[in-house]
């Protein structure tokens, strides 16, 4: 068996043994003290306290304290396990009060944006090897600069030899936005090319006006789209993995604030054990 | 269609860069008047490759003041030196402490100063203490009129007390063995009181080894006698034999030499061209097909295993040091089961290659029917790899790896790695913690690029990989890019460092790069005398000085990124195939 099934199957494994032992304690626990909630609370404050330390970790990376990738391991499957507390937590119900629901919205976002998150990795990261040139997000801008530059030189030099309006109206109403910047973005998340063929088709059928020198210019065009339109490919896969971290992580803060205001709040109102 | 234009160039010729400034014929008869070279008998030298012309082109004078390093342990080197006028000490081991030679013993962080690391960087890239760059040691480095960089040792009397030298004088040599070996460098030799030395490189030194008998006996001799029994024990072929078969085997391996001992100069243009063109420029060992006359061990350098496929050549691994060829096909004849079998498969030299050729006889009678019993099984298959350093002779790891990878690697020379940093672009979501890691460990400079060549889905990133033969380490002048003593990493000390851009130019794998360094309030420093920045050579140290080692693998979250020994086929198999 290769190495990262094994590893899946192993981690699978202890994740539903950790949430049935969450589920027998607790019930256990209510059963003998009759105190709804505060085992599995403690359960949740201890994962969610562990789980955010993993923002430690990643900070001291010089620390011989284990690698990234078995905290990682240790944080999905942890934050797997902390969802399943949760809902045991909140008695699979929807919380009353705005605070508690305002609270449990946080911990969902949270533990539901890791979820897309890793999903997202695991896919983007395949589907960014399969097309176009390795390039580094920071630089994408600038190649993109370059493109609109060497697009607009083409279109210079066709205005100064065969002042081809065909050439320059479809530039300016087509391509010059697409230039500008990083486009199509949800198209590129979700696999659709229509912008791309669109364009292509445009081209296509804006030749039969063109004369040769044009024409030329014109399949230059075409492979300057191409390129932009993987840097935009690029782009937005990046984007979305780094993207999805801006929520995890604020959203942990707030959580963790959340957290203990909570627990201050239950312990001041619980009254002590009945 | 019009024909393109036929392009032509004219071919580099093997004296187009002359080894030093042109030696004066007065030179030349001075040299050719003293021992060796006086004993030599010029006739057995090729009309178009005189002794005369080798000393012309492939040696140059140098002059040497008194404490001045020669040589340091350690260096790797390319050329031999012989004494003219004066004399020179060799230090035996244990040999001169780092600091001496211009090298710095890495001190491992504690847990705090690793730690500390966090918040205490500074916010500009590159910056230095300077105190520590304007450099008060005992050995001081000057530039000659020549342009030549030397480092000198202050007080040579006291070093002559306190260890063990030895004086070399007139006509005496020295460096032959690591030369023609790319071995290290066994000894640290300095100048005592002025010198003059003539120092040839390799290619000048290999043809006169051939050329004259007695010359090749002594070299051959000297080589026999020190080195050539450990470097047979590499192998687990040899390893477990006694002493007198040891010696006999000794005593009648061949050894030859293939390629170009400068790869690295050529090799942006060997990895021009197509799959076969390729092929054809590497020098063949053994072809398919041929009789098995013995069998073939890498000494130095490497080599592709291939075999015809169909139109073209499939490469199915690539030998490094230690590694045997073509047991698999001795073993088989030698046991007499079935057809005789000839090589199954051809060897070529990649860059260059030393090889050792045991003849078949020899091994028929001291290796064979003293194998481990694991290792003799497996029977011989068509068209397979039989050439591995580790796992059985039937059982060869790399056939694990697709012929495409091991061709990727074979062709960018990136068999020479001993820690590689590969990445597995389906694992990375391109997160940058590696290059933070390793910021944080380097003041803020990441040491390395997440950029580079690919095959499918695995990249080859820009980060040094401690090569197995260090090219980048032929020419420093002041010892300051060397090996980690024990480790074996290749580090470069920050504080001896002149910035000449040997290395980095030398290196073909464009892992070094050349930095301006600045003060602690972000200004340039300039050197005192030129005028010039402060330039200092920087690569990847592999984290010498961290606790947890290199930090770019412990920092990747995703599994994706390893730093891999490339002459271990299997791990390279394993990592892939996770
Ligand atoms: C429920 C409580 C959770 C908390 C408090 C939490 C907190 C965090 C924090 C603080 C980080 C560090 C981000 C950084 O510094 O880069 C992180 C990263 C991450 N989390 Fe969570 N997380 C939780 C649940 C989950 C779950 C349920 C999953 C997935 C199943 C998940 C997947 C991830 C992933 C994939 C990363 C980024 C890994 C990387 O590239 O370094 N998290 N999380």
């Amino acid at each position: 068996m290769k190495g990262f099934v094994r590893r899946r199957l192993v981690n699978v494994t202890f994740a539903i043994l950790a949430a049935l032992l969450v589920v027998v304690s607790s019930t256990v626990y209510v059963t003998a003290i009759n105190q709804n909630g505060f085992l599995t609370g403690w359960i949740l404050f201890g994962l969610v306290l562990a789980l955010s330390g993993y923002r430690i970790r990643k900070k001291v990376s010089t620390l011989p304290i284990g690698r990234a990738s078995s905290w990682l391991q240790a944080h999905v499957y942890g934050g797997l396990i902390a969802l399943f507390a949760f809902f045991v937590h909140v008695g699979w119900r929807v919380p009353d009060g705005v605070f508690e629901g305002v609270f449990a919205s946080v911990f969902l976002l949270v533990a539901f944006s890791g979820v897309v998150g890793i999903v997202i990795n695991r896919i983007f990261a395949r589907r960014l090897t399969r097309r176009g040139e390795e390039v580094i997000f920071e630089r994408i801008p600038g190649f993109m600069v370059r493109l609109r530059e060497q697009a607009e030189e083409i279109l210079l030099a066709s205005a100064g030899e065969t002042g081809s309006a065909v050439l320059r109206e479809f530039y300016f109403s087509r391509l010059s936005s697409f230039f500008a910047g990083p486009r199509n973005w949800l198209g590129h998340l979700v696999s659709s090319n229509r912008t791309l063929y669109k364009l292509q088709n445009e081209m296509d059928s804006l030749e039969r006006y063109l004369n040769a020198d044009d024409r030329e210019r014109l399949t230059e065009l075409r492979y300057l789209v191409e390129r932009k339109d993987e840097l935009d490919f690029a782009y937005a896969l990046q984007g979305a993995m780094k993207f999805w971290l801006f929520i995890h992580v604020p959203l942990t803060v707030a959580l963790l604030i959340g957290m203990l205001v909570h627990t201050v709040l239950v312990h001041a109102f619980s009254g002590g054990l009945s | 269609m019009a024909e393109a234009p036929q392009r032509s160039i004219r071919r580099p010729n093997r004296w187009d860069q002359p080894f030093g400034p042109d030696l004066t014929d007065a030179d030349i008869e001075r040299i050719l008047a003293m021992a060796p070279f006086d004993g030599m008998d010029q006739s057995r030298f090729a009309p178009s490759a005189t002794l005369r012309d080798i000393i012309r082109n492939d040696a140059r004078l140098l002059s040497f003041e008194s404490g001045d390093l020669i040589v340091r342990a350690g260096d790797h080197g390319t050329s031999t030196f012989f004494v003219m006028a004066g004399t020179v000490r060799v230090v035996l081991p244990p040999g001169l402490p780092n600091t001496l030679l211009g090298r710095a013993q890495p001190q491992q962080k504690t847990v705090w100063q690793s730690l500390a690391q966090v918040w205490s960087r500074p916010k500009l890239p590159e910056v230095r203490d300077i105190a520590k760059l304007d450099l008060k040691t005992a050995t001081d480095t000057r530039v000659t009129q020549q342009g030549e960089t030397r480092t000198r040792i202050t007080d040579i009397d006291d070093i002559c007390e306190r260890y063990k030298t030895v004086t070399l004088g007139e006509t005496e040599m020295f460096g032959e063995i690591a030369a023609l070996t790319r071995a290290p460098r066994t000894s640290t030799i300095f100048a005592q009181g002025r010198v003059e030395l003539l120092e040839i490189r390799r290619p000048g030194i290999r043809d006169i080894r051939n050329r004259v008998a007695s010359f090749k006996e002594h070299i051959d001799g000297l080589y026999r006698q020190r080195s050539l029994e450990a470097h047979l024990r590499e192998s687990w072929v040899f390893k477990h034999l006694d002493n007198e078969a040891m010696s006999r085997i000794v005593a009648l391996t061949l050894f030859e030499t293939y390629g170009n001992f400068d790869w690295q100069a050529s090799f942006m243009r060997a990895a021009e061209g197509t799959p076969a063109e390729r092929l054809e420029k590497e020098p063949v060992i053994a072809r398919e097909g041929d009789y098995p006359d013995g069998l073939l061990m890498v000494r130095a350098g490497f080599a592709r295993v291939s075999h015809e496929y169909d139109h073209g050549h499939k490469t199915t691994s690539y030998l490094g040091a230690g590694a045997v060829f073509g047991l698999e096909e001795l073993l088989h004849n030698w046991r007499g089961e079935g057809e005789p079998v000839q090589l199954k498969n051809s060897l070529r030299a990649v860059g260059y290659s030393d090889i050792l050729r045991v003849p078949t006889h020899v091994i028929e009678q001291y290796v064979l029917p003293t194998l481990p019993e694991h290792r003799a099984a497996g029977s011989i298959k068509p068209a397979v790899p039989q050439a591995d350093s580790q796992a059985s002779t039937a059982d060869p790891a790399t056939s694990d790896l697709a012929p495409e990878v091991v061709e990727f690697l074979v062709d960018n020379r990136y068999i020479n790695g001993s820690q590689t940093m590969l990445i597995n672009l389906d694992r990375c979501v391109r997160c940058d913690a590696c290059s933070e890691a390793c910021a944080v460990g380097h003041n803020n400079n990441p040491r390395f690029n997440r950029h580079g060549r690919r095959i499918q889905s695995l990249m080859v990133a820009n980060a040094c990989m401690h090569c197995l033969d260090p090219v980048c380490m032929l020419g420093c002048p002041t010892g300051a890019i060397h090996r980690v003593e024990g480790s074996g990493e290749v580090v470069v000390n920050d504080d001896t460092c002149i910035g000449c851009a040997t290395c980095a130019n030398n290196c073909p794998y464009d892992n070094i790069r050349m930095v301006e360094v600045r003060d602690a309030e972000g200004r340039f420093i300039f050197d005192e005398i030129t005028g010039q920045p402060v330039v200092k050579s920087t690569k990847c140290d592999l984290c010498v000085d961290q606790i947890g080692g290199p930090a770019c693998q412990r920092a990747c979250p995703h599994d994706a990124l390893a730093r891999v020994d490339l002459s271990d086929t299997a791990a390279l198999a394993k990592w892939m195939g996770r």
